[in-house]
Order: C-alpha cells, then sequence, then structure tokens
C-alpha cells in the first residue's frame, strides 16, 4: 500500500459499517483480512422521506394550534431522521411540535418556528438571495439523527402545527432520512442493525427555545432564558432564529454570569437560519439542568417578536455507571 | 479541530473496566472532560459594538480578550448598513498584521448564516493578563456613503483558570507547535495602502501581482474577490511563467466571497518572495474596481 496517502487519491476505506449521521458506507475493509468489501447493511438501507399523512394540510386562520397530525411509519424497519423541510404558502411560516405516539412531547421543550429546525423558508446572507425555491439543495442537518427503533414500527409520529399568519396557510412538513429495512435483511444483518440502533439510545437530537415568548419590548432590555432538561447532558451546537427584525443579543451562563461575548452583538452574528444555521466551531456541553441566558437589547421603538432555536443533542447517562459521564470524577480519563 | 463530545473509556481509577461476561474487554462512553471548559466565544469591539464611518472616515476597533481563558479564533462575520469597508487586522500584542495591506470586507467578513473561516485558526494566548486585537476599518471603497459597521469575530475560549493544571499545560504544548503558523490575507502589491485597487477602465487589460515577503511562505488556500463588475483572469507563477488555467476563467467562476469562497482543490504554496501574477480582462464595459485577497497559512517553518 502507498505510504503517501495522497488525498483523494489514496481511497481510506473504512472499517466502519457505519456513522452516525452519514451515509452507509458503500465498501468497508474486514479488519480481521483488509479485504474490501461491499457493506452487507447497505442493501437493506434507503434514502426515505416521512411526511405528514395528509400530505399538505391548511392551517386555519385562528391561531389555535391543530389537532395531532399523524406521520405514519410503517412496520418495515427503523427510521432514522436525519433533516426536514416544509413548505409554507404564508411567509410568516407556522410552529411545530413533535410528539411520540403516546403524544408525549419529544425533540423541542415547547414549540418552535418550523423555519429554524427545517428547510424551505428561503434566506438571504450578506452578499447573496436564496429563494424558498430550491431549498431543498440546502437541507437543515439535525444537531443529531433521530433513531425510531422498532419501539416505533408500525406507529405515528405525531405533529402540532400553529399557523402564525392572519390568513389561512396551506403547509407541508416532511423529514428526511434513512429506512433501515430489518425486516428483509438476512439474520446476521438484522442483528446488525439491532445493535446500532441500540447504541444509539444514549444519544437523540434536541431543540430548545426560551423558556417564555420573546417579544421584545420597545427599545427593552430584556434577559430570557432556556433551560436544559433534567434527565441528560446537552451539546449545543447548532444557532437559528427567524424575527421581525433585527435585534442585539448577549448569552451568558444564568448562575455563573459567564458571558459569551462581553456585550450584546448584532444577532445576525450569532444566529443562523434553517437554510444556513449558525454553527458553534466549538460545541458546549452543559450539565443537566443547567441554564443559558439571552440577554436581549431592542434598538427600535417597536416590539419585536422573535423564534428562537438552539439546535442540540441529548447525551443520556450511562445507565451502568453514571460516575462515567462526569467530567473530572472519570478517573480512568483524567489520570 | 472541535473535540467530540464523547469519548471511549477504558479505565476507571486507573484500573480496566471489568471484563464483560463473556470474556471480552469492556469499554464506556463518557463525555471528554475539557468540554466542560471549553466554549463558543465572540469578540465585540468596545466600547460601542458599532461604528458610523462617513466616506473616507478610519476607526480603530478595539477588542479586548480578558484572562478569564484562551482565546482561539476561528472564524469573521460583519455587518455593513451601507456598504462595504476596508479592513486591517492586527494582533497589537504579538506586533503582527495579519495581511499585508488592509482587505475588502467582502472577502473576509461574513454572516451568522455563513461565516467566514479563517484558513487555520488564530490562538491568544491570555497567560495571567489580557490580549488585545484591533482592526482598523477604513470607509476607502469608492461610491460607499457613510456605513455603520460591526465586526465580529468568533471562535472558541478555553477557560484554562477552571481546568485541571494538568491538562491547562497541554493545551499550551500543543499549542505552542503551532505558533509558526497563523491565517494570513495577501493582496496584490499594486493596490495602494489603503489596499484599494487602481480602477481598470472599460474592456482594458491590467495585471496585479502577489508576493509573499521574505519571512514566510503562504499556503493559499481561498480565493476571495468583491468588484464593481466581472472580468477574466489567469493567474500565473511568475519565476516559473507557469500558468493555473489553460486559459482565461471568468471571475465568478474562480473567486468567491467570505461566504461562499472559492477552495482550491489542492493549497498553492507561495514560497517567500516569489509571486503569483494575476491577468485582468475587463468584461463589464464600465470603470472596474477589482478587490482580490487570497487567504492561506502562513508560514514561518524554514
Amino acid at each position: 500500500m502507498s505510504t503517501l496517502k495522497i488525498p483523494r487519491l489514496t481511497r481510506q476505506v473504512t472499517i466502519k459499517d457505519y456513522i452516525p449521521g452519514q451515509p452507509i458506507p458503500e465498501l468497508i475493509r474486514d479488519p480481521r483480512n483488509g479485504r474490501v468489501l461491499v457493506n452487507p447493511l447497505k442493501k437493506y438501507v434507503k434514502p426515505y422521506t416521512l411526511s405528514i399523512a395528509p400530505s399538505t394540510i391548511t392551517l386555519a386562520a385562528d391561531g389555535e394550534p391543530t389537532d395531532f397530525i399523524p406521520m405514519p411509519l410503517d412496520g418495515k424497519g427503523p427510521f432514522e431522521v436525519m433533516q426536514a423541510f416544509f413548505k409554507s404558502q404564508r411567509a410568516e411560516g407556522f410552529t411545530v411540535q413533535l410528539f411520540d405516539p403516546e403524544h408525549n412531547p419529544i425533540l423541542m421543550n415547547r414549540e418552535i418556528h418550523v423555519g429554524t429546525i427545517a428547510s424551505g423558508g428561503g434566506t438571504g446572507t450578506n452578499y447573496e438571495v436564496f429563494g424558498a425555491v430550491g431549498s431543498a439543495g440546502r437541507p437543515f442537518i439535525w444537531p443529531e439523527t433521530f433513531f425510531m427503533n422498532e419501539r416505533w414500527a408500525g406507529k405515528c409520529l405525531f405533529a402540532v402545527f400553529r399557523n402564525l399568519s392572519t390568513s389561512s396557510n396551506l403547509i407541508r412538513f416532511a423529514l428526511h432520512g434513512q429506512k433501515w429495512y430489518h425486516m428483509q435483511a438476512t439474520p446476521s444483518v438484522a442483528e446488525r442493525m439491532t445493535a446500532i440502533y441500540r447504541d444509539r439510545l444514549r444519544t437523540m437530537p434536541f431543540f430548545y427555545t426560551t423558556d417564555q415568548y420573546m417579544r421584545l419590548s420597545s427599545l427593552g432590555d430584556q434577559e430570557w432564558t432556556v433551560r436544559f432538561t433534567d434527565e441528560a447532558w446537552t451539546e449545543w451546537s447548532k444557532s437559528m432564529i427567524v424575527r421581525d427584525d433585527a435585534f442585539n443579543v448577549q448569552i451568558l451562563e444564568t448562575v455563573s454570569r459567564k458571558a459569551y461575548m462581553p456585550q450584546p452583538l448584532p444577532d445576525s452574528t450569532v444566529f443562523g437560519s434553517g437554510e444556513f444555521p449558525f454553527l458553534n466551531w466549538e460545541s458546549a456541553v452543559y450539565e443537566p439542568d443547567f441554564q443559558l441566558s439571552f440577554r436581549s437589547v431592542n434598538p427600535l421603538a417597536e416590539t419585536i417578536d422573535v423564534w428562537l432555536t438552539l439546535g442540540c443533542r441529548k447525551i443520556f447517562p450511562d445507565p451502568q455507571d453514571a460516575v462515567l459521564l462526569q467530567p473530572g470524577k472519570s478517573p480512568g480519563v483524567t489520570q | 479541530m472541535p473535540f467530540p463530545a464523547l469519548e471511549v473509556i477504558r479505565k476507571v481509577a486507573g484500573e480496566p473496566l471489568p471484563e464483560l461476561p463473556d470474556g471480552s474487554p469492556n469499554i464506556a462512553m463518557g463525555i471528554r472532560p475539557i468540554k466542560e471548559f471549553v466554549k463558543p466565544y465572540w469578540l465585540a469591539s468596545e466600547p460601542d459594538v458599532s461604528v458610523s464611518l462617513g466616506a473616507g472616515v478610519k476607526a480603530r476597533l478595539q477588542y479586548a480578550i480578558d484572562s478569564q481563558g484562551h482565546f482561539d479564533w476561528a472564524a469573521l462575520m460583519g455587518t455593513f448598513s451601507n456598504g462595504p469597508v476596508m479592513l486591517y487586522l492586527f494582533d497589537a500584542n504579538s506586533n503582527r498584521f495579519l495581511s499585508n495591506k488592509p482587505v475588502h470586507s467582502t472577502t473576509i467578513c461574513g454572516s451568522g448564516q455563513r461565516y467566514f473561516r479563517l484558513p487555520c485558526p488564530y490562538f491568544f494566548n491570555v497567560g495571567d493578563s489580557q490580549r488585545e486585537f484591533q482592526i482598523f476599518a477604513e470607509n476607502a471603497v469608492p461610491g460607499v456613503g457613510t456605513t455603520v459597521v460591526s465586526i465580529v469575530p468568533f471562535g472558541r475560549r478555553f477557560y484554562h483558570k477552571e481546568m485541571p493544571p494538568q491538562m491547562a499545560a497541554e493545551i499550551l504544548r500543543d499549542y505552542d507547535c503551532i505558533m509558526k503558523e497563523y491565517p494570513y490575507l495577501l493582496v496584490p502589491e499594486d493596490y495602494d495602502f489603503r489596499g484599494v485597487p487602481p480602477v481598470l477602465a472599460a474592456n482594458a487589460k491590467t495585471q496585479f501581482e502577489f508576493e509573499m515577503d521574505d519571512s514566510a511562505d503562504l499556503e493559499c488556500s481561498k480565493l476571495l474577490f468583491a468588484s464593481t463588475g466581472a472580468f477574466t483572469f489567469t493567474l500565473r507563477e511568475k519565476d516559473k511563467d507557469r500558468l493555473l488555467m489553460a486559459d482565461l476563467v471568468h471571475s465568478s467562476e474562480g473567486w468567491g466571497n467570505a461566504e461562499f469562497p472559492v477552495y482550491l482543490m489542492d493549497s498553492f504554496l507561495l514560497q517567500r518572495k516569489r509571486q503569483l501574477i494575476m491577468e485582468i480582462t475587463d468584461l463589464s464595459g464600465a470603470p472596474n474596481y477589482i478587490f482580490a485577497t487570497i487567504a492561506g497559512i502562513r508560514s514561518q517553518y524554514r
């Protein structure tokens, strides 16, 4: 084998048959003998889109949440969500909250603006404008894939939407990812699939928004909190916003008052959109029940409505040994 | 590179984890200890985040990095109410400019949605004191009126005073190894001291010369530009008289901006005191200001 390892010329074939968040590798290297094989998983994992049923619905102009809208899953195997898309007839968009088959909320702490977790609204950056048409080419990639394992098979994911326009609004909402056809796979592949999704039980994506609805008062200087839930560690990696107008924002740790910027900065330098989210170059990890504050300074003599979302993943404790999850208390790591 | 949140744990209290019932070694996944002490961080100019620049006006934006933790700068963003400005980045404590001349803000200031990633991070070791970073901003771009500007560097903060001492020492040891390399921006020597190019007449031809100074090499990775009109260009190594393209290339096929830069498929090493010639032909049919910037890693290794 070449020792030069010229980028893009020497094909680096992985021995991993599954890498979270990435397409299933087509070729893998057998670690026992170095031979390159077609990944057996590849035959039974396919791209898949899960949409609401029916695929389009009209949200009433009353601003009330809808009933539970089903997103039915078939029983052929787990579905791993990686991306989200939406269409909205009205520019104001709508909110979304997702629920499990028992109608328990999952994935977000309260309703969030669809434009902060899904692509489809179009956007503008400093120097370019991107229309809503063609936005599927700019997917919102979730901070962690969401693995709906056999517990979900044959059941429904439920969505609740709320129209933010004063007119009726024809919408679509879909999740895209990959479907694991373990029912059709050979026993050894099915067993491997089961092992993979059982490994994934310790992490899941989660979208946090402020505990209270953010309506910035005219010329106001206010503080809004986001409290992470108490059952998992939280890793924050993406920040998105939809708002009426520009304002300044400062992020602080609520208790320690440690500030992530010396003073409030233009929100366009702290947040992105569903199509181009702001990426924390270094993700931040927080212990359970941690609280962040978002100080907003409104320079305008008018109220501003803000929908802010932090794209996170939850990391659940190892059920066998919670000590391992505590930094500084894992002697095997720090010694 | 950011630190992954999870890492494999094979030992607890210095002892391997108990074997699994089938006799195979046991491993667990735990949160990487350093993650507790590293957080995203934005710098803000002081005392004011925004500064208003009339035509021809210059201002110095000062960014203090307090002693709470080292700052590893990775990206740059900005907002401009009414047009771009020229920027000259300066590390005040090291007395080091990060470009040979001021550069056009469109070539290095992205937005929150698409920030400009430096070719490599720039590490501010605060030690026990504070560091100061400065940006000289000048409203020198022809045709731009008064504009309100905010420039925001973004990166990560190592809260080294809260870390276990061994971990803090490891960070400095690792960063000491890379201090001979830092991001650098190169503009043609033909531009004036404000970084403004000579105007190219309609349909005319000219050439600009990028030259690296005599103390470092530049590993060029991104081509960035702003112009008032389209043009075609070629790039040629002066010493070898070798072209980097077969024929004329349109500006939109060879140059990007801070948000969507053109990445060279393989980085180009511009050695010290070597020149890269950019030959240009205007296509716009009107006077054309072409601000070109090459971003790369300045390497002082020999």
